[in-house]
């Protein structure tokens, strides 16, 4: 479990760059909130517990070595292009760029050498085996998550309801993945990977713990810039066909009748023959959970999720206006036999499972 | 005669989405288009172009579809005269694929009430100033909730898609 401390961590950034400065108020934000650390960003670097360094800068260099090298007290975070070779016992030297999740590990650690300091009275020398230069990923920040009862973790589906229904974009870890930036206002996931890779996130995300911290629209773009975009609508649906664990979201009940303003666009989701059948009838009218399993026999699970995903991307029209009955026509056995035969021949599957 | 019609306006890839689903190459009615429509696309069917697919009973699904250009519109109700529904496949790089979606749905407006319509928008990627929420908003304001999907006509499975949500409509 996370450790609470009632630790305060001085930083303060020198000569880094702007986005390494929306990082690390990033960072601060996600540490502030797994209420680990509360890190205070000063103006002046001297006497900061930790001293965020561009070794690329001229400011940077400048005060490493006039200052922050000689400082036993004060432990220096050298960002740069290429790996130094000289450096003190107390600094931490990361090739750029700069993630988030190295972020928080490194200051995460530097609380820990803090508290063991505080409590033995002798502030050991840092040893870099801890913390490897630049070597940390993303899977070590969650693999002590990992070994944490999974109960209570939101899905990557949840994680984004959340945030379309605040419209607040957030960042998501994903353990062994890399960072997903949400921005509901927009429509759009960015990313690294691009829209396969995160398509398929969707399908494992009951195996795999996320962690995600709200951000702001301007750190959105900084920290997005130059990402693969992914339409967020199509991440959704796919993560609420996957990840609804067979529920209804709290949003909808299984009594009331809903019904679909607008079809999924079903060409670039994950698509399964039933959702077809069931925007058919949901597309002609009002029909609740109960009566549409009652009217297509198809399994529970598979009617919430199709809810839940439509309620999710805004196609569920949940205060429908009456059913006009034109939908209940029932069609020739004939008519009946030739789509099916139709379906037949393009090897187009009606089944629901 | 079981047809299922294909329209929209000239080079949202009818011809080519018949093509990817017929057993035989489309017969195709095209000449050398010589109005301002020349700067996309060299050739346009004037009448129709057709294909199939045979049923498992031997019988046959013809696959037609109408010509491009509005001025032909007088062979669309000769066209859809016994057809099953209707494929609307949609250019998003037209200069307004909202107005020819509204254009469309107008023009075939009875065949769609007794029949059915699905919507297939291409060339999503290489126009992105609509997106498919716009062709959606424009069917809502309408109060139509009809299929409507992004697809590259090249690709069977996409036109299969379109054909798929065409047969679930029809049947419930």
């Amino acid at each position: 479990m996370s450790q609470t401390s009632d630790l305060q961590i001085t930083v303060c950034g020198v000569g880094i760059s702007d986005t390494e400065k929306v990082i690390l108020r990033v960072a601060s934000g996600i540490l502030k909130e797994q209420r680990k650390i509360e890190i205070l960003q000063v103006a002046e670097p001297q006497n900061v517990t930790l001293a965020l360094i561009d070794m690329d800068s001229d400011t940077g260099r400048e005060y490493y070595e006039e200052y922050a090298k000689k400082n036993k007290q004060q432990y220096s975070l050298l960002l740069c292009q290429e790996a130094l070779d000289a450096r003190g016992a107390r600094d931490i030297v990361l090739t750029k760029p700069l993630r988030v999740q190295v972020l928080v590990e490194v200051v995460d650690e530097v609380k820990k050498l803090e508290i063991t300091a505080t409590n033995k009275k002798d502030k050991a020398s840092f040893s870099m085996s801890q913390l490897p230069a630049n070597a940390v990923t993303a899977e070590a920040i969650t693999a002590a998550a990992e070994n944490e009862p999974a109960a209570n973790a939101p899905s990557l589906f949840l994680t984004l309801l959340d945030a379309q229904i605040k419209q607040q974009a957030v960042q998501i870890f994903y353990s062994g993945r890399r960072t997903l930036f949400i921005n509901p206002c927009r429509s759009i996931l960015a990313s690294a990977s691009p829209p396969q890779v995160i398509m398929g996130l969707t399908r494992e995300q009951d195996s795999i713990r996320i962690q995600s911290v709200p951000i702001s629209q301007e750190d959105f773009e900084l920290l997005a810039k130059g990402h693969i975009v992914t339409p967020l609508n199509d991440v959704l649906w796919n993560s609420a066909i996957f990840g609804s664990r067979g529920r209804l979201i709290k949003e909808l009940s299984n009594k009331i009748p809903v019904r679909l303003k607008a079809w999924p666009n079903l060409t670039r989701v994950d698509f399964h023959p039933a959702h077809m059948q069931i925007a058919a009838i949901l597309g002609k009218q009002a029909l609740s959970l109960d009566e549409l399993q009652q009217k297509t026999q198809f399994p529970i699970a598979d009617l919430a999720a199709f809810l839940n995903a439509a309620w999710a991307v805004r196609l569920l029209d949940t205060h429908p206006a009456p059913s006009t009955g034109a939908a209940n026509t029932p069609k020739g056995a004939a008519k009946s036999n030739l789509l099916a035969k139709i379906a037949r021949r393009l090897n187009i599957s009606t089944s629901s499972s | 005669m079981n047809k299922i019609i294909f329209t929209g306006p000239m080079g949202a890839g009818k011809t080519t989405a018949i093509g990817s689903i017929s057993e035989v190459p489309p017969i195709r009615t095209d000449v050398k288009t010589t109005d301002s429509a020349m700067q996309r696309k060299e050739l346009t069917t004037v009448a129709m172009d057709y294909g199939f697919f045979t049923l498992d009973d031997g019988s046959k699904v013809h696959l037609y579809g109408t010509p491009g250009q509005a001025r032909f519109d007088y062979m669309w109700s000769i066209l859809t005269e016994g057809g099953i529904g209707l494929v609307l496949l949609l250019d998003n790089a037209n200069e307004s694929p909202l107005d020819d979606l509204v254009f469309y749905l107008d023009a075939f407006k009875d065949f769609i009430e007794k029949t059915g319509v699905v919507i297939g928008i291409t060339r999503m990627d290489v126009a992105s100033d609509l997106s498919l929420m716009d062709y959606q908003e424009v069917l809502m304001e309408r109060g139509q909730v009809f299929p409507l999907f992004e697809v590259d006509a090249r690709e069977p499975d996409d036109v299969k898609i379109l054909i798929h949500a065409l047969l679930a409509i029809l049947q419930y």
